[in-house]
């Protein structure tokens, strides 16, 4: 191959001989960089990640020079980025054997990790695939789309800090371990996690659509580090199947809030879920499997508890009597024609006496 | 825009070529004549308000238009905007200040990407809306438009009596913030869908065939508002059948305020709910209008005027009026296992059905006559 270097914007009087191109040749700019190939960098703040490029360049994060590592385009930006910017790193399909640390107080606002033409792995040898746990005040919103992780997750928050208002994972195969502690806000949409969940001091949780194959752990500790959304955490959970055992704990006095919503399925066949005093679970329209101590306020609408409930707090059921319908089989047993279980149970009392 | 200057790669000249200067605007062109690394995808086109550098805007990703509506009327120029031609805008994250308009026989389909999400991605004009298209749309079918916010108001309506308006539109996690009003109105079959969906400035539904809004906002927050309208005395689109339909699932939904206007022959004006938590304190559903809830829950008490369908679904509170009520889980399906089964001769009843039945007839033998 060679290297054709173009002469727009020589001011030469001396005419030139062009020579004829071949296959593979490049055309460079005056400064020796390949033609247009820095320019859609100019005010993006897209970044290229492509790990499969094995020619030699200067990377810039463009499309044509993109960085090689998920790390690189993430050094880049630390050195670049100011408040109120939103970055997006698009990444190539591929397996990145990195550990992906977001722990730099240059790290601001927001950033997306994107992976582009199919999912893209996380997933080094050994450590986390993703981490945060220090020096990550700064960082507000974190989304991870089209991404998979074959290491744990793992992120805390500072004490009192308003980062990670809004950690969002959208389209993601979760192959291991997520922990959660002391942070505003945590999303998963869409996802695939036959794994474990462990959340303390989580603001806010939530779940859609997902098919989690593993435990979840929700803990409210008013003793422990609390984002600035306070130690009063609230868990929602729609259309999500869940198969693992559902723990809620209750250190100090914080208090929870669980919403088990949309179709959602939970627990485990065996397992108790025990809701402590002060909390609230809400089943609307989901089925709870295994077994439901009932300790705080339980609202039941149109939801149903596998095995036993005992309740020792405040129960709110909507699945009422009233609006279960019945038709007698035998109508002439009647003589105004009941409509309801309600109605036919009232009736049934009221002929036969005190019960 | 400043002059052209050809590349000349592939050329083998024997006549040497004097090369100028570039100056400012200069762009390099190919052998085609057409912008070097530009107009390559001609369908696809780039937006990008972030650059600010001086380049004449093709729409290329080395010169993305600077705003939408640039683009927007790139498409109406090149009016080969066709159902199986659909332009792709690609935009790069950032705040428009643009107040857009769709209105031109010439645009039918188009797909709008907002780079990173709904968050990133905003029209946010200074007044005025963010989208319209109330004008010359009768032949605008297709429109997925994704992770974009509108920060000020939206109204699209169907320009002609039984269009085709909004045939496959589909806004996926689009966000309505907190002032935005959203307002369909005249058209066939919109969508919404997207965990991270959002109208809270609320939305109205006006003579829409057919609309379904899927995990909008999931639990999180609800819509402040929706309002559902039929008006037979405006023009009403393709495949009207018995009034405006929306279809909600898997979300938190508000309590409707039905407009129903004109009626004559639209007397099923729905709201149909799926897997919902629906209203917040009680409803009163108005005679020509009915709610189809499946496995949802109704929170308050229900005043039946219209039609109400429960289908596993359980208001919180009483349900009356003198409309349809309609109750679709059965005592029959209800398993029931009697605690003391000496009760009952064998075998034992398997469902609350067959329980009441039975102590219904014993009741009738034991008292000598129906049960009153």
């Amino acid at each position: 191959m060679t290297d054709r270097m173009l002469l727009t914007g020589d001011p030469s009087s001396t005419p030139q001989k062009h020579g004829t191109f071949a296959a593979g040749d490049k055309v460079l700019q005056p400064d020796g960089a390949p033609l247009f190939e820095s320019m859609p960098t100019v005010g993006t703040h897209e970044m290229h990640v492509d790990k499969f490029r094995t020619d030699s360049y200067t990377e810039d994060g463009s499309p044509y020079r993109p960085y090689k590592t998920i790390a690189a385009a993430l050094t880049y930006i630390r050195s670049v980025a100011v408040a109120l910017q939103d970055w997006s790193l698009i990444i190539r399909t591929g397996q990145y054997t990195e550990n992906v640390v977001l722990e730099d107080l240059g790290l601001l606002d927001s950033i997306s990790l994107v992976g582009h033409g199919g999912i893209v792995g996380i997933v080094p040898a050994a450590g986390n695939s993703l981490q945060s746990t220090a020096n990550n005040g700064n960082l507000k919103k974190l989304r991870l789309i089209n991404i998979e992780t074959t290491k744990p997750i793992v992120i805390t928050g500072p004490n009192g800090g308003t980062g990670f208002s809004d950690v969002w994972l959208q389209d993601c195969k979760l192959n291991d371990a997520i922990t959660l502690n002391c942070i505003n806000s945590f999303s998963l949409m869409g996802c695939y996690l036959p794994v474990a969940i462990s959340c303390t001091n989580v603001a806010w949780f939530y779940c859609d659509s997902a098919n989690w194959g593993g435990t979840f752990s929700f803990k409210c500790d008013s003793t422990a580090d609390a984002p600035s959304g306070g130690f009063d955490c609230t868990a929602l959970l729609n259309g999500v199947y869940q198969t693992g055992a559902v723990t809620l704990t209750k250190v100090g006095t914080a208090n929870g809030v669980v919403a088990v919503l949309g179709g959602s399925r939970i627990n485990s066949s065996s397992g108790t879920i025990v809701v402590p005093s002060g909390w609230t679970l809400q089943a609307y329209n989901s089925f709870i499997r295994g077994n439901l101590t009932n300790n705080g306020t339980f609202q039941q609408r149109g939801a149903f508890v596998e095995k036993v409930f005992a309740n020792a707090g405040t129960w709110t059921a909507d699945t009422k009597s009233s609006m279960l319908a019945y038709t007698p089989s035998v109508a002439g047993n009647w003589t105004v024609q009941p409509a309801t279980v309600q109605e036919a149970l009232d009736m049934i009392a009221a002929k036969v006496g005190p019960v | 825009m400043g002059a052209d200057h050809r590349i000349l790669t592939g050329d083998t000249t024997v006549t040497p070529v004097k090369h100028v200067p570039f100056t400012t605007g200069d762009r390099i062109v190919g052998p085609d004549g057409l912008p070097f690394g530009a107009g390559v995808v001609t369908r696809k086109l780039y937006i990008d308000r972030n650059r600010t550098d001086l380049y004449t805007e093709d729409g290329s990703y080395s010169y993305p238009f600077k705003t939408i509506q640039a683009a927007i009327n790139k498409v109406i120029a090149n009016g080969d905007n066709h159902q199986d031609r659909p332009y792709e805008f690609d935009i790069a994250a950032g705040i428009y200040p643009e107040n857009l308009i769709l209105e031109d026989a010439k645009l039918v389909s188009l797909i709008w990407r907002g780079r990173g999400s709904r968050l990133q991605t905003q029209i946010k004009p200074a007044s005025g809306l963010a989208l319209r298209s109330n004008a010359n749309n009768a032949s605008f079918y297709d429109f997925h438009c994704e992770n974009i916010q509108f920060s000020m108001p939206t109204e699209m309506t169907g320009a002609a009596a039984g269009n085709y308006f909004g045939y496959n539109f589909m806004f996926e996690n689009c966000y309505w913030p907190s002032g935005a009003t959203a307002l369909f109105r005249n058209m066939t079959y919109p969508s919404f869908f997207g965990d991270w969906s959002k109208f809270s400035g609320g939305v109205t539904f006006s003579n829409i065939t057919q609309t379904s809004v899927n995990n909008i906002g999931g639990y999180k927050t609800s819509a402040p508002s929706l309002t559902i309208e039929t008006d037979e005395a405006a023009n009403m689109p393709y495949g009207f059948g018995t009034g405006t339909a929306v279809l909600c699932s898997h979300q938190r939904t508000p309590n409707v305020t039905w407009s129903l206007l004109n009626i004559v022959a639209k007397t099923g004006t729905a709201l149909q709910l799926r897997a919902c938590r629906h209203g917040s304190a009680g409803e009163t559903i108005p005679v020509n209008a009915q709610i189809i809830a499946y496995h949802s829950s109704l929170v308050g008490a229900y005043v039946v005027n219209g039609k109400l369908d429960l289908y596993d679904s359980f208001p919180s509170g009483s349900v009356s009026g003198p409309g349809t009520i309609s109750i679709y889980q059965q005592a029959a399906h209800l398993k029931f296992t009697p605690a003391v089964g000496a009760n009952w001769v064998d075998p034992d009843p398997a469902n609350t059905q067959d329980a009441i039945d039975r102590i219904a007839a014993e009741v009738v033998l034991l008292k000598g006559g129906p049960i009153t």
